[in-house]
């Protein structure tokens, strides 16, 4: 079952950002590998470069972030952004961090495989919705 | 008094894409991940993906 996940790192992100510290997790990564998303996990499932042949290192791509209102208003934290391949591989899963080298994993969501090849993009619209 | 902190975080949580190939072709695959803390509201995405997956292809 494909899953969206915000993590437990997550949590020390939202609340350390309260505080005014950290940095805001809006870089987007992918990976390669097979698994089902927990709110344990802490890195993405064989992440890649945007050469998906590659996965020495990450190159997160920085998204664009707003506040979106799915149900209150402004209850969404919300980061679009497009990698695009530059070497042919199988997206399984992608996420985000508050770094755009490394950093600590915020959210992240398994699917379906998608097969690109060099020159083929995605475009994410990645979505968290808090409640009270 | 009372606080609904054990009712509170992430509701709702999604990933949607689309795909754009190196020729222009641009294929919107919609939400491809998806977490709701409601169980059924799950299961309703679930069975909708696998709805989708079922129709014949245009």
């Amino acid at each position: 079952m494909a899953t969206t996940k915000v993590v437990d790192g997550g949590l020390d992100i939202v609340t350390n950002r309260i505080k005014g510290a950290g940095t805001e997790p809006l870089n987007i990564g992918w990976g390669t590998g097979a698994g089902t998303t927990a709110v344990t996990s802490t890195a993405l499932f064989t992440e890649k470069l945007v050469d998906l042949t590659t996965s020495a290192g990450t190159d997160h791509t920085v998204g664009v972030s707003t506040r979106q209102t799915t149900t209150t208003t402004n209850d969404t934290y919300q980061v679009a952004g497009t990698r695009t391949a530059t070497g042919a591989g199988t997206v399984t899963n992608a996420g985000l961090f508050d770094a755009a080298s490394g950093g600590n994993l915020f959210l992240m969501g398994d699917f379906t495989g998608i097969g690109l090849a060099s020159g083929d993009s995605i475009a994410f619209t990645i979505k968290a919705v808090f409640d009270n | 008094m009372s606080i609904k902190a054990g009712q509170s975080g992430i509701k709702e949580a999604s990933i949607a894409v689309v795909v754009t190939r190196a020729d222009g072709t641009v294929e919107d695959l919609g939400e491809v991940a998806y977490y709701h803390k409601n169980p059924l509201r799950r299961w309703a995405w679930e069975l909708k993906q696998r709805s989708r997956a079922w129709q014949p292809q245009k």
